[in-house]
């Protein structure tokens, strides 16, 4: 059983992964293609009548490992039965 | 594969997070700070690699939970109000709200950790309906989880998470959940986990009921079929009370591939019509009132949009098509400048491809293959098989207390998210009666149950004991399958059928049939009686009996044995309470034949508990409290 979630393609080094559609229902021909980067990825979309089109969209704004759980925030309760959550209440604002 | 040869691995933490979705990363997240603070020890288990792990793996388009508090948007009672109408009445207010008023805090994080939100001139985020907002969400669950580690890191050799390791049951002493049992899904070990508390959220179940696909798109179910149940069967196998176990969820989406149907309803304003092109939430309008108050209030509940939509077709007036086309042209038109028109058209095309390909991809792959393109053609929208997901439009979970302060007295027992059984928090799919949490209300709310259980942790600072004679008959029955399959496959040519045992992939298949015929499946239309759910039950008597002869020929193997186990016992709880509550409630997930409309005395919650000391079932009603 196979969800098609494409992980396993975006993250081939070698972009040696092509997906198929379902026998069961997809008519053949058709292939979608991500190329994906840190901060990007790409699809290369070719209908079966071999139309094509190509999209960009960004992934993420920071760069791969960088994260910084916090994010600047602090957090104001001290007691872990005050329902105030980690970085609350100023994360609750924008 | 011999059993003797695992190595029994055991491992000592003080909160135990089970999963490695959106609650369990929420529960990472926030548990690493409280437990930085009292010298806790935090240990996250998940069965797959927690980058791309749960259903936001393949990435998402929206967030479906933003509630803008700050900008006085709406209010915390506004989305109650929403969530219970659109459950037909059956909701917790108190765990609703407890989520509702966090969960801004953490769609801000997400945006700060980098998940770009798309925004409007003004900086403001695009809302795509009044609780949802879009993003660009191919990365959402990769940010997420580098969060989540980088929080645990803080935690130095006190914060740590094992990956690819399958949690199959929990460990109890003195009516405490201490522990869990589970195996490498890579390795030849056992592991054994032992805690002061634990934080179930392993996610919902999929592949309960036969699937539309059952050739090779038997995997392309709506949510993904690695959530097989994990987390009802955790929580039910510890005694713990479970409620709204009838309240599955029938999504309608893209047929066939399963692509969202948001984006298409509420920011291209689309319409789904019949083959003739009538629009039946207008033309079968009249039938809501039959479900009033919660048919006639707005928007019309999820289950009856369904409901409208199923008599449709069983009015002969299928296929049912969403009508992109009509609204992109409507769109468009509303541009009288030619050359922006244009634009127009080009931004609408990419957007509609991208909601596909951030959390769906597998319908952008359907539109190429047949040629569709969604400015020109309408597509086909259809019903899928149940699920059970309480993050979304489904309830079933666990019955966990409310918080302090926004919870009636019975709703109350010590620990936000606690459930009934001692030290056993649940949050995410395996909590129920809180739906609509969807992505960020799930990641709020393992922050909210993990802080509970560090509390609980902190108030029980003693180790609780686990003695080996408990141990060996769990790693015994855990690994039984490969016994079984060790001793009697020679007995025949194919491996794959021996008349000494079953292996996996028939059982989950005669447990679909059971429940896609008996239990209001699809190709039933979702209909259902007393008399086909006792049949039901009869057969899957048989079934538990069965699973004793469950064999399994490698790891993987192991995994499918316990993966269906696992959602078994989730089709056990659902047909109890589908025999319980006598009345239909929500006509567009399943209608009771023999009880065929609402019923007052039925406003109330249905909830079971197996009970691990006498192997009997009891079914609660318990009465809603606003």
């Amino acid at each position: 059983m196979c969800w098609e979630c494409y992980s396993c393609v975006k993250i081939c080094p070698t972009q040696a992964i092509e997906v198929r559609g379902y026998a069961d229902f997809m008519p053949a021909g058709a292939v979608v293609q991500p190329l994906r980067s840190t901060d990007a990825i790409m699809w290369a979309v070719r209908f079966r009548n071999n139309t094509m089109r190509r999209f960009k969209f960004p992934i993420r704004t920071t760069p791969e490992g960088s994260i910084e759980p916090d994010a600047g925030f602090p957090t104001a309760s001290d007691d872990l039965n005050d329902p105030g959550l980690r970085t609350e209440p100023d994360s609750l604002r924008r | 594969m011999n059993i003797h040869d695992f190595e029994t691995v055991v491992i000592e933490t003080d909160l135990l997070i089970l999963g490695g979705g959106m609650a369990a990363c929420g529960a990472a997240y926030e548990a690493a700070f409280w437990a930085k603070k009292h010298g806790m020890r935090v240990t996250l288990v998940d069965k797959a690699a927690m980058e791309r792990s749960g259903a936001v793996a393949m990435g998402l388009s929206a967030i479906n939970l933003y509630m803008g508090l700050d900008k006085g948007k709406n209010s915390v009672e506004d989305y109650v109000r929403y969530v219970k109408n659109d459950l037909m009445g059956i909701a917790r207010d108190d765990l609703v709200a407890n989520i509702a008023r966090h969960v801004d805090s953490s769609v801000h994080l997400f945006e700060k950790w980098g998940l770009p939100i798309w925004k409007d001139g003004q900086g403001e985020y695009v809302n795509e309906g009044r609780w949802q907002i879009m993003i660009h969400g191919e990365s959402y669950k990769n940010i997420v989880s580098e969060a989540a580690k980088n929080a645990l890191r803080e935690l130095g050799d006190r914060g740590a998470y094992y990956e690819r390791i399958f949690i199959t049951e929990p460990l109890l002493a003195g009516g405490r959940c201490v522990g869990a049992a589970g195996f490498s899904v890579r390795e030849q070990k056992f592991y054994i986990f032992r805690a002061k508390a634990v934080l179930d959220s392993m996610g919902g179940a999929v592949h309960i009921f036969r699937p539309r696909s059952v050739g090779e798109g038997l995997g392309r179910s709506w949510y993904p079929p690695f959530n097989s149940g994990a987390s009802a069967y955790f929580t039910l196998r510890s005694g713990a009370e479970m409620t709204c176990q009838e309240v599955r969820f029938v999504p309608v989406r893209f047929k066939d591939a399963y692509g969202p149907v948001g984006a298409w309803f509420l920011l291209f304003k689309s319409k789904a019509t019949n083959a003739k092109g009538e629009d039946y939430m207008e033309t079968r309008a009249g039938e809501l009132e039959k479900w009033a108050p919660y048919g006639t209030a707005k928007p019309t509940p999820a289950n009856l949009r369904n409901y409208l939509m199923l008599l449709e077709l069983e009015a002969g007036n299928g296929p049912i098509f969403m009508r992109t086309d009509d609204a992109i042209r409507e769109l468009v038109a509303q541009i009288p400048d030619e050359k922006e028109a244009a634009r127009k058209l080009r931004e609408l095309e990419s957007e509609a491809w991208e909601d596909f390909l951030d959390m769906t991809i597998s319908q952008a792959l359907h539109w190429a293959s047949h040629n569709i393109m969604p400015e020109k053609d309408p597509s086909e929208i259809a019903a899928c098989e149940p699920y059970f997901i309480s993050s979304h439009s489904g309830a079933s979970g666990a019955w966990v207390s409310g918080p302090e302060d926004l919870a009636p007295a019975a709703h109350f027992w010590g620990y936000p998210n606690m459930t009934t059984v001692q030290g056993l928090f649940a949050a995410g799919d395996a909590s129920g009666a809180s739906s609509h949490k969807f992505s960020s209300g799930s990641f709020t709310e393992g922050r909210i149950a993990a802080k509970a259980a560090i509390a609980f942790c902190v108030d029980h600072p003693g180790m609780p004991e686990i003695s080996l004679e408990q141990i060996d008959p769990v790693r015994q029955r855990i690994l039984k399958p490969l016994d079984i399959f060790e001793e009697h496959h020679a007995y025949t040519n194919d491996e794959d059928v021996n008349p000494r045992y079953i292996k996996p992939r028939m059982f989950m298949f005669r447990l679909q049939k059971i429940m896609d015929e008996y239990a209001g499946g699809a190709s039933v239309g979702f209909r259902t009686s007393e008399a086909l759910l006792k049949k039901g039950m009869e057969y899957l008597q048989f079934m538990k009996e069965d699973s004793e002869k469950l064999a399994a020929r490698d790891l993987n193997e192991l995994m499918r044995c316990w993966e269906n186990i696992h959602r078994m016992w989730q089709a056990e709880a659902h047909i109890r309470t589908l025999l319980f509550r006598e009345e239909t409630r929500w006509p567009g997930y399943y209608f009771r034949t023999d009880h065929p409309a609402m019923k007052a005395e039925w406003e109330a919650f249905a909830n079971c508990r197996w009970d691990p000391e006498t192997d009997r079932w009891e079914m609660i009603r318990r009465a809603i409290e606003d």
